[in-house]
């Protein structure tokens, strides 16, 4: 159910890093809580962020939800395939809805996520 | 919390409860965009029992009506509904509802589950000595059956056409094989053809599975709201409030300033300050409730219902603006930046 190759944030962000570049998207949990997408607005692409700073928002038909970044760096590409479907993060949470794409400038940041295990115990125990 | 009787069909079908106005109310099944397209498209079912029924019976009922609405005495005929309001003195709505006519003497208000309490008491104190007035909230349960092949399912369930009971009418009193039905009326919050069944809460939950049989989807409270912004009208909380007078809402058709009733003077009197105006975002975003209108840099009014439109593929809201404000073109401050939005005539859609 949650993919075992991804970290995750508490707010139900996931990442996956290749080659020092993180892709973020939100969890299967939290497109079935938000229900149908119908908004996201994304960070401009070379923007520095700090982890935990909100960097998109996504509206789904009842409520604006902040989508925040799980790790410091650099944005450096955005999905523009949500401007005109962003019901993607519905249809595939982990493939063709993600995000964003960020550049990691403190790599150890990510040991501090919540490892596959830690999230499902975080969604299912509440 | 309360329930309606159609609480456990709710949670039998997946359905994703939340607060409304004390109730505990499905807001989606599965997806609130296909909900609200069955709609459009088929036919969809609410569960409308948290709503609120107050029977105005005996001597004085009618006069107690004209007294409290400013509903067109022509329309208290038996076998019709209206839609009205109560208004304080100043003019300002305390609620929307409808008035059924059963005859001179009985009537039942349908009224927001949310302002239950707060119109019995406004209409106990005024009401004429010898009238009753009977909270019957807790007897009714009700559904509502709405879209373009709401007809084939009344045709099914009734055994005649719904063309033949005209809009904004009703029948009472039928009975279904082993079903009572105490009212159905052709009305609804959708914008289409559709029509609402009122009955005891047993019958309501056969009936409700029954309906289901015959396939008609089962639709939560989001799809409501999305509906009936679509079709511009408008929702206590949101576009009514008493501070707001029927004419600020653009619903001075349903106001008879030929006779007297509370609020009327004030209705006169007061000059309009703000007005009611329907807007599609350029800039695209989601608008909603709250959000402030600007012009030229200036504030002009503020976002009381918004969101994505199913139906059309964009984002609407309502809204007020000043009264004298003539402007098109506006934007809407989300997320502290201004988005570029245009005004645009009510309602934004019309069924073909």
């Amino acid at each position: 159910m949650v993919p075992k190759d991804l970290r995750y944030t508490s707010e139900h962000e996931w990442i996956r890093v290749e080659n020092g570049i993180g892709t973020v998207g939100i969890t299967s949990y939290a497109q079935e809580q938000l229900g149908d997408i119908v908004f996201v607005e994304l960070p401009e692409v070379g923007r520095e962020v700090k982890k935990m700073e909100g960097v998109a928002v996504v509206e789904s038909v009842k409520a604006a939800s902040d989508i925040y970044t799980p790790v410091s760096g650099k944005i450096v590409e955005v999905n523009e395939d949500l401007n005109s479907s962003p019901n993607l993060i519905n249809e595939d949470p982990y493939g063709k809805g993600w995000l964003f794409k960020i550049e990691l400038s403190k790599p150890e940041e990510l040991e501090e996520l919540l490892s596959a295990e830690e999230y499902e115990r975080l969604i299912t125990e509440g | 919390m309360k329930r309606t009787p159609l609480y456990e069909e709710h949670i039998l079908l997946g359905g994703k409860i939340i607060d409304f106005n004390g109730w505990e109310m499905p807001v989606q099944y599965e997806s609130i965009i296909e909900e609200h397209l069955s709609v459009r498209r088929n036919v969809g079912m609410f569960d409308i029992s948290h709503m609120g029924e107050i029977e105005i019976s005996g001597e004085g009922a009618k006069d107690t009506i004209l007294n409290l609405t400013p509903v067109q005495e022509k329309k208290l005929t038996s076998g019709k509904a209206a839609y009205s309001f109560l208004l304080n003195e100043r003019g300002g709505i305390i609620d929307d509802l409808i008035v059924y006519t059963f005859d001179e003497n009985r009537f039942l208000l349908v009224v927001n589950a949310g302002n239950i309490e707060k119109d019995l008491n406004w209409i106990r104190e005024r009401a004429s000595p010898k009238t009753n007035v009977k909270d019957l909230s807790k007897d009714i349960a009700a559904i509502s059956v709405q879209g373009p092949n709401s007809g084939k399912i009344f045709k099914n369930l009734f055994n005649f056409d719904l063309s033949s009971l005209k809009y904004y009418s009703f029948e009472r009193e039928i009975e279904l094989r082993d079903l009572k039905i105490q009212l159905v009326s052709r009305t609804g919050y959708t914008g289409e053809l559709g029509f609402e069944i009122y009955a005891q809460p047993e019958t309501i939950i056969k009936l409700w599975k029954t309906l289901l049989e015959m396939g008609v989807k089962a639709c939560g409270l989001g799809a409501r709201d999305s509906l009936r912004l679509e079709a511009g009208m408008p929702l206590y909380g949101h576009e009514l409030d008493e501070e707001t007078t029927p004419i600020e809402a653009n619903l001075e058709k349903f106001v008879d300033t030929e006779r007297n009733f509370i609020g009327k003077e004030a209705l006169l009197e007061r000059a309009p300050i703000k007005r009611l105006i329907g807007l599609k975002m350029v800039d695209k975003s989601v608008p909603r409730q709250g959000q402030r209108i600007f012009s030229n840099g200036k504030e002009v009014g503020y976002v009381t219902s918004g969101g994505f439109s199913p139906s059309l593929g964009e984002y609407i809201a309502m809204g007020y603006v000043k009264h004298e404000f003539k402007e098109e073109e506006i934007s809407i401050e989300i997320r502290d930046k201004l988005r570029k939005a245009i005004l645009t005539a009510l309602p934004f859609y019309k069924r073909g």
